[in-house]
């Protein structure tokens, strides 16, 4: 069954690559959301920012390099990704993102798209 | 009065997992409309019905249970979700379908189906 309605959903990931699952269940929801045909938008805080990095290594571990797949995330129409450049600062993290488009932003821009959307799930 | 949908993303040994139950009591008790609960993540812990509580603590699924009994309102659980954390509808060798009958098997179509529904949408 179609929902009837399209409502905006932010993801907002606070969690680091492979702390629990957290990270690849947002992943999971994010895309159903969009196949959903609904409005989908990614947020990362905290240690969230730690899965917007290229170069990750998740064999290492035996984890599914999930984090790959963030390349391939505008064919889902989910293109509005926001990650708090401050927070990556804070971990001396990269610019060297795994998206395609992602935007850096500062903690007043944060809140502004945040509550922009509907539905605000987070992991 | 609003529509509500809640998503319950902790285990039943967290004590937010209690709060998510009272919020949900106190939703119908304000004469709100309470579309479904969603189970994701550790949520889907709360599904497995051989999880034993000490006889002096609350039985969070005792508690579900009742709560889907007295109340109608649906426990969506989510299924991948739960088979990565040992639940099984299935009953053939090797297995033992542990998944509590107040709940329903649904998948994360689920979640947006609810989530679009309700006016408003609460995370615990």
């Amino acid at each position: 069954m179609m929902p009837d309605q399209i409502k905006r959903y932010a993801i907002v990931n606070t969690s680091s690559t492979f702390d629990k699952f957290n990270a690849k269940e947002a992943l999971d929801a994010a895309l159903i959301l969009a196949s959903y045909e609904m409005a989908v938008s990614l947020f990362f805080i905290g240690d969230g920012v730690y899965q917007t990095q290229a170069s990750q290594n998740p064999e290492l571990i035996d984890g599914k390099d999930f984090i790959s797949s963030f390349k391939a995330l505008s064919f889902y129409d989910i293109e509005d990704i926001y990650i708090s450049e401050a927070c990556l600062a804070e971990r001396q993290l990269t610019t060297n993102l795994a998206f395609k488009d992602a935007k850096l932003v500062n903690k007043d821009e944060f809140s502004i798209f945040l509550n922009q959307a509907d539905v605000i799930l987070t992991f | 009065m609003s529509s509500f949908a809640l998503v319950v993303t902790t285990s039943p040994i967290d004590n937010k997992t209690n709060t998510a139950l009272a919020f949900a009591e106190q939703l119908l008790a304000d004469g709100h409309i309470l579309k479904g609960i969603f189970f994701y993540q550790d949520g889907v812990l709360n599904a497995n019905k051989y999880v034993q509580t000490p006889s002096d603590e609350l039985n969070l699924l005792t508690a579900w249970a009742e709560f889907n009994k007295k109340t109608s309102t649906p426990l969506h659980l989510c299924y991948t979700a739960g088979e990565r954390r040992g639940l099984t509808d299935s009953d053939d060798d090797q297995f033992n379908h542990n998944i509590h009958p107040a709940f329903t098997i649904s998948g994360l179509g689920e979640l947006v189906v609810l989530t679009c529904a309700a006016s408003k949408v609460v995370q615990l």
